[in-house]
Order: C-alpha cells, then structure tokens, then sequence
C-alpha cells in the first residue's frame, strides 16, 4: 500500500471514529463501562467501514454492470473513503439541538461528494453516478435484510466477542423500563410492609 | 493602537466563542455519564432510593386519621439564571411565599435544582465547583456580571439537552428522579394520586414539561404544568401533561424563541404531540399584563404595579392559585399507553434525533 493509500485510510479511520464519538449516546444509555465505551467505539468503526466497503464493491459492479466501466477496487475504495471525509466532523453531532441538523447535513455532504468524485473518476455524467451510487447503497441494504445470511446474528456475535455486549437497546426503552421497574419496586415493598403488619396483628 | 485593540477584542471575542462551543458539545455529558454509572451516583434500576423507602416506612408507622393529605403538590423549578435551588432570587422567594399564602391547601416544594440530573448545584461538589462559586459571589460587580453569562449559558445548555429527544429522556428522567425524591420527603403517598404541577419559570418551563412522563409513571399522579415565561420546546413529554397553563407577558419576548426554534411547535407540524395537545383543549395561555421576562418588571417583581395597581407577583400568583384550583378532585388522566405511542410516534419520525 502505497503512503497515499495510508493516509487515505488513516483519514477515513478517523472519520467514522469522530462520526461514531457522535452517536455514542446510545452507548451510554446502555451503561457501558469505560473500557467496554472505548472498545464499541472501535467496534462500530470497524462494522461501519466493512459496510463502506461492500458499498464500494457493489458500486465497483454497477459501474461495469451498467456502463462497462472498470477500475481496480483499491482506487474506488480512496474515492469512496474520500467522500466520507465530513464525517471528520462527527463528533459535532454531540451538540444538543444543533447536532441533529449537522448530522442530516453532514450526510447530504458526503452524498454530494460521493457523485462529484464518481462523474470525475469515471467520467459519468450525473444521473450515472447517482444511478451507480444509490443502487450500490441499495443492494447493500437488500443483503443486508436476506434473514437466510444471519447477518444479525454474525454482528451481535462480533459485538458480543468485541465489547462484551451482544445488542444495544433504544435510550427510550431503557428509560421507561427503570422508571417503570422503580414505581414496581415501590409497590411491591409497600405491599410487603403491609402484609407484614397484618401477620403480626393476627 | 486602535489595530491593537481590535485585535485584543476580536481574540477575546474567539475565546469566548470557544469557551462556550466547549460548554455546548460538553454538556450533554454531565446526563449521560450519571447514568453510565461513570460519575458515582448511577440510578440502580434494582433498588428503590432511600426517599421511597423512608415513605413506604412512615406512611406504615403513622395511624391513618393522622395522616392529612394536601390536594396539590406544586414544584418550583427556577430559570436558567440559577445556581442552586437553595439560592433563588428574592423576587422568587417571595413568590413562592405568597403563592403557599394563596393555597393553603397545597405542599410547595422549590428544593430541586432542575439543572442537574442529581440535583448537585453548580456551586456544589463538582469538578468546575470553585469556578461556579466565584462567578456567583461576584456576579453583582460589573465583571463577574459579564462572567455570568457562563451561567447562563450552562444552564440553556443544559435545557437544550433536556428538549434534544437523544439526550432528552434520560436527563429528564434524572431530573424527575430528583423531584420524586423531594416529593416523598414531603410526604407525597406512595400510591399517588394527587395532581402534581411543576411550575417552571424560563428555562424551567422546558423541563416541567420534560420530566412529565417519568412523574406521571414513576408515582401514578397527574402531571400540570404551569409555564411562568417558559421557553417551551416540542417535547413529546407533553402528551403525559393534563393540562398547562403558559403564562406569558405582553413585554417578554423570550418564549418566542421556542415557538420558532422547534418544528413540533410549528402549525405546520399538526400531528405533533404539541399540536395534538393544543387541539384537545389541554393548553391555556394567559397574558398576565405587560410583563418582561426578567429583572424589574417581571411575572414575580414585587414592587412594579400593572395598569390596574395589581403588583406583578400578586397577578402571577392569583392567576396560577386559581389554575390550580380549577384541576378537578379526580381529574380525567391520560391514558399512559396512548401517550406512549404518541411519544415513540414522535420518536419515529425523527429516527435520527
């Protein structure tokens, strides 16, 4: 690998690094500890670039599928990891209120990239690089729901062997769970205290 | 010497920026590592807190007859200009006093500092503690008054991160954690029941509103919410409310900022909880006169008089007694499962937030 390549690469590491630091807060609402945060940090970046690339695969397919373009997988990979580059900024996302738009903007950003890179790679025009781009994005998601592939099931064992925890639960769940769990807790012992009284009036 | 000064001025102006960039992106941690259990004082899901204990073991102990229940219990939740619950304004104080003076019948509870998911002032055991409390002693000169901008700024963070739907439920859910706590001190019965109204001034308003669901499921009660000036977001939180009150100066300008800000606020928006809520009836705005938001004028001065010779305070407290008074003996409450969906519906349309 050339050092060009590294770099690229290195980029793209810290990309989907800062842009998971971003979303981290369902890590938290699921009481990870401090090893275990660092470790599903890592973890989630490495499943996010393995999904960035199949994405490059599939888009390395459509290209010659449709239009019988060819480029090595080494080059669309750069092309594609250079497109994620916004996502430096992820960790903005964190901002309360704001975070939520920045998010939404950041992935217009790396969607308009991702076209700009491909019509200049490849040479297409735009409608043949959106064409590549998003049915690349859907294959992806068409694989990704086959049940018969257990892809499910491979990530929670990879999240299970990496971080320790086999899923994460929605933030909402977990919240209405204690708070419900906690109004049970207190039931429950009043009415223990209850019938412990009416024993010992008997 | 003039380029000098700009130059002075303008890196201020960029260390300033910085500093409070830092504040924003920093503060939704202080909710997320409680509940992480990094920060000592995790909410333990298995045990019941010592408050709730204390309740179910007094309410025993003590003979039925003796036990006189108040019809309301209301819950002061100061503006964003605070440090502590324990050190409101005067002008609040007096409030309060007049407000308990009004309603003899109900218990008022201003103990919870609605900044904190633990109820820690920020003057208060935490790592920027001695900071907080020299920018506070010194807030009455004129530098420290520039300085406490900070505190301001801290704390409309901090609602931010209440109304923000990622961060929002269990910084409420923390907050509410603080307000039952206070609740059972005051001998709020273990069974619920009777209607609970969090009154929320500015900032304070966004999380009455906020920590309605984790009081009206963590205590079986009926949630109001009365908004002094509040600074309301579209919160799903208000489809476990009954019923709010907004009340809202002809001079004050600041809840402006909420109906333009948060797009479940906007008209446009007619399937948000908020708008629902609104079309139910279950909201009424007041405008006590021509009040500001805050300093000499406000809903709670107590020496500026309306048009009519009413003093401000007297007006803002006749409006809430009266409120207050209007919530029925057994008040129709909200279905806890259709408020449920009505909060992950919202949730569903914003995925990413």
């Amino acid at each position: 690998m050339t050092h060009d390549q590294w770099i690229g690469f290195s980029i793209l590491f810290l990309s989907i690094l800062s842009l998971t630091v971003g979303n981290s807060v369902v890590l938290f609402a699921n009481r990870v500890n401090r090893a275990q945060f660092i470790r599903s940090l890592l973890a989630f970046t490495f499943l996010f670039i393995l999904s960035i690339f199949l994405w490059t695969l599939s888009i390395q397919f459509f290209a010659y599928f449709f239009f019988g373009k060819h480029k090595p997988t080494i080059d669309v990979l750069l092309l594609v990891a250079a497109s994620f580059t916004p996502f430096i900024f992820g960790f903005l996302i964190l901002l309360p209120h704001l975070g939520y738009y920045l998010y939404a903007l950041l992935r217009v950003w790396v969607m308009v990239n991702l076209v700009l890179n491909l019509m200049r790679a490849y040479q297409f025009n735009i409608v043949q690089a959106l064409v590549v781009s998003l049915l690349g994005w859907l294959l992806l998601e068409f694989v990704s729901s086959l049940s018969f592939l257990r892809l499910d099931d491979i990530k929670r064992w990879f999240l299970k062997l990496t971080t320790g925890k086999p899923e994460y639960k929605d933030p909402d769940d977990l919240v209405f769970e204690y708070v419900k769990r906690q109004r049970e807790l207190a039931l429950e012992a009043a009415k223990a205290r209850q019938r412990a009284e009416e024993i010992s009036h008997d | 010497m003039i380029d000098l000064a700009v130059n002075t001025a303008l890196a201020a102006l960029g260390v300033l920026l910085f500093l409070l960039f830092l504040m924003a992106l920093l503060s939704p941690l202080e909710a997320l590592s409680w509940w992480a259990g990094w920060s000592g004082h995790a909410p333990n899901p298995s045990e019941l807190s010592t408050e709730a204990q204390e309740e179910i073991k007094e309410s025993d102990e003590l003979p039925q007859k003796e036990i006189r229940q108040p019809d309301y219990y209301l819950v002061y939740l100061t503006a964003i200009g605070g440090v502590s619950a324990d050190e409101i304004s005067y002008r609040e104080r007096v409030f309060l006093q007049k407000l308990q003076a009004a309603l003899p019948e109900a218990v008022i509870i201003s103990d919870v500092f609605p900044f904190s998911v633990t109820n820690n002032p920020l003057t208060g055991e935490r790592l920027l503690g001695w900071l907080w409390r020299k920018i506070h002693e010194r807030r009455k000169t004129i530098t420290g008054g520039m300085l406490a901008l900070f505190i301001f700024a801290r704390n409309l963070f901090n609602v931010a991160v209440s109304a923000d739907p990622r961060y929002g439920p269990i910084n409420n859910a923390g907050v509410a954690r603080e307000i039952s706590k206070s609740l059972y001190r005051n001998r709020y019965p273990l069974q619920g029941g009777i209607p609970i109204v969090t009154m929320g001034w500015s900032g304070g308003g966004q999380i009455a509103v906020g920590v309605a669901p984790f009081l009206r499921l963590g205590l079986d009660a009926p949630i109001y919410v009365a908004s002094i000036g509040g600074v309301l977001t579209d919160d799903p939180g208000i489809a476990f409310v009954e019923h709010l009150w907004h009340l809202r100066g002809s001079k004050d300008k600041f809840p402006l900022v909420g109906d333009l800000l948060f797009p479940g606020r906007w008209r446009i928006a007619r399937k948000s909880p908020w708008n629902q809520f609104k079309r139910a009836g279950k909201m009424t705005v007041y405008t006590p006169g021509p009040m500001i938001h805050t300093g000499k004028g406000d809903y709670f001065d107590p020496k500026t008089t309306l048009p009519d010779g009413t003093l401000h305070v007297d007006k803002t407290v006749a409006i809430i007694a009266r409120a207050v008074r209007s919530i029925p003996s057994l008040p129709e409450l909200v279905d806890d499962a259709e408020s449920l969906a009505a909060y992950d519906r919202e949730k569903k349309l914003h995925p990413g937030r």
